[in-house]
């Protein structure tokens, strides 16, 4: 018996850190669906009839936001998937000068934290003229986010044979064919977990759109956070809002998990 | 470049000139703007030299000082949490053994990172609130009044507050690598150990532990650097307040730009934070590399 208590005590402490782990979601599934006035009342009560009015009320306050960081994950993802594709494929299937110098330049920029250029880059977009504008978080947002997809399609191009390319060039297929055509196709597994990388950091970063927009171009995370200012006073629209605003990264999670193993398990096939 | 090399390489270059342009743009140029304005008064339109200004009243500054005291403190702790909870749940999933059992609590332990980040924050200042927060409801339910309080607008309570946030810190990157590095931990050295005798908690500290070293060494540089850099959720919160109590140097710059337009000292003191960083990155490359 003595053998099997820490076992026992073990899975007790267990249950008890899950149960803690969870408390904030289910604070915002339970509160989402009741009236603020009930909750002021009785704090500790359950839903009896569900308020999806909060949904429908919350709605209308985040659906522009939640357009806004769509549109700006969406074109990061297109922008970083395609310029650091183009990039990897150049590293790893051409030899030219200065190459490990400028792989190295490209890769350095990882070592730079983004706390360092935020006030310089604020200054940058504004001498562009893009404060207020979606370009201000996609061109920067694009810079940081294509490194991931170059180097992992470097090393996934290099792992390509040299007959596959040698063939298309010998019909006379052009460099921009081959990787559009042959490279590309081959990674996308490669481009889709890049792809729900960038899309995740891009849809929950906060400080960047909260320094370059305005609250009329507000994305989610700005729109949640002012939701929660006005919303010490009603608890269960804000947690509503929260709630239809997490739908997309929950979504992503979900699919790209799948694609993820999928894509895994298909290449364990092949070699 | 004659024109038989052009056409031999041209096309490499050609198509890394997006990349180039991209970083270039928005990474390089802002960095090197950091590090010159950083001895300059600049409004973004004009700026003026000012030498070693910038750094000198950083380091006067008491309320700059009193940043640094509370980054200590958020960063010893962050590693704490980043370690010791992550951990404790991983081997914890592992000595109650089962493989259904192991998926729910695996995946029950990372179902908040489904949520984005600042999700997570805006549900845990409800929480602290005064009248219809979570904590204080709980406190109130057994019959503890007098331990209620404004959790975030108390200078006494706001930086705990603050560290607290995400208790059990379990949710998260650090939990799945320990979680995969403890399955992937060879099990015949275990297993010898049990057949001599060891008990559970003899193979945790003789055998896990050591073992798990380059894990720890990990994290916790991966924990020390993200520390220095996280200031969101003191914006989000409390804005550094109430008084100075939750400052750190990360807002300090924030508020030094976006707030009073001292743009100059807030590269000054980006620049700061960015060679501490560099320091220890360069000293964890190092650390690194002798162990393998």
């Amino acid at each position: 018996m003595s053998a099997r208590m820490p076992k026992w005590i073990g899975g007790t402490v267990l249950v008890l850190l899950l149960v803690l782990t969870l408390i904030p979601v289910l604070m915002l599934l339970v509160f989402s669906l009741r009236d603020n006035l009930d909750i002021l009342i009785d704090f500790w009560s359950l839903p009896d009839t569900p308020k999806w009015a909060n949904y429908t009320e919350a709605w209308k306050v985040v659906k522009d936001s939640i357009g806004n960081s769509l549109f700006v994950c969406v074109v990061t993802v297109i922008g970083a998937v395609f310029i650091g594709s183009l990039s990897g494929y150049v590293f790893a299937r051409h030899q030219f000068p200065l190459k490990g110098l400028l792989f190295l330049l490209l890769i350095g920029v990882m070592m730079i934290p983004s706390l360092l250029t935020i006030v310089p880059l604020y200054a940058t977009i504004s001498n562009l003229n893009m404060t207020n504008s979606f370009w201000g978080l996609i061109l920067p947002y694009i810079a940081g986010t294509q490194l991931l997809g170059i180097m992992l399609t470097r090393t996934f191009f290099e792992s390509l044979p040299e007959e596959l390319f040698e063939a298309a060039r010998m019909d006379g297929a052009s460099e921009w064919y081959l990787y559009l055509r042959i490279a590309m196709p081959l990674c996308i597994p490669i481009l889709i977990t890049v792809g729900i990388v960038t899309f995740l950091s891009v849809y929950s970063d906060y400080l960047w759109p909260f320094i370059v927009l305005k609250q009329e171009n507000q994305t989610f995370t700005m729109a949640a956070v002012s939701l929660n200012r006005a919303g010490s006073s009603d608890l269960g629209l804000s947690t509503a809002g929260y709630a239809i605003g997490s739908i997309p990264t929950i979504i992503v999670i979900l699919f790209g998990m799948k694609y993820y193993i999928e894509g895994m398990v298909s290449g364990a096939v092949k070699s | 470049m004659n024109t038989a090399r052009w056409k031999k390489y041209g096309t490499s270059y050609l198509f890394l000139i997006p990349s180039f342009a991209f970083v270039f743009a928005f990474l390089y140029y802002p960095m090197i703007l950091a590090f010159f304005h950083s001895f300059t008064k600049w409004n973004l339109v004009t700026s003026e030299w000012i030498g070693f200004d910038n750094y000198r009243n950083m380091f006067s500054d008491a309320i700059f000082r009193k940043g640094m005291l509370n980054q200590l403190i958020y960063t010893v702790t962050d590693v704490v949490k980043s370690i010791i909870f992550p951990l404790a749940a991983a081997e914890l999933i592992y000595l109650i053994g089962g493989s259904r059992l192991k998926y729910i609590f695996r995946t029950g332990f990372i179902l908040p990172m489904l949520f984005p980040g600042i999700v997570t924050i805006l549900l845990w200042q409800n929480m602290y609130d005064p009248t219809n927060g979570l904590i204080n409801q709980v406190l109130l339910s057994f019959g503890l009044d007098s331990w209620t309080r404004p959790w975030l607008g108390d200078e006494n309570t706001a930086l705990w507050a603050l560290i607290a946030l995400g208790f059990p810190f379990i949710s998260g990157l650090n939990f799945l690598i320990f979680y995969a590095s403890i399955g992937n931990l060879s099990q015949d050295q275990i297993e010898a150990a049990k057949i001599d005798g060891a008990n559970g908690w003899q193979v945790l500290t003789r055998i896990h532990l050591p073992l798990l070293i380059p894990q720890f060494k990990l994290v916790t540089i991966l924990t020390i650097i993200g520390s220095l850099q996280d200031f969101v959720k003191i914006l989000v919160m409390t804005d550094g307040g109430p008084g100075t109590a939750t400052i750190n140097p990360a807002i300090l710059m924030y508020k030094a730009a976006f707030g009073s337009s001292e743009y100059g000292y807030g590269s000054a003191i980006g620049v700061a934070l960015f060679l501490v960083i560099l320091a220890l990155t360069i000293f964890n490359l190092k650390v690194l590399k002798t162990d393998h």
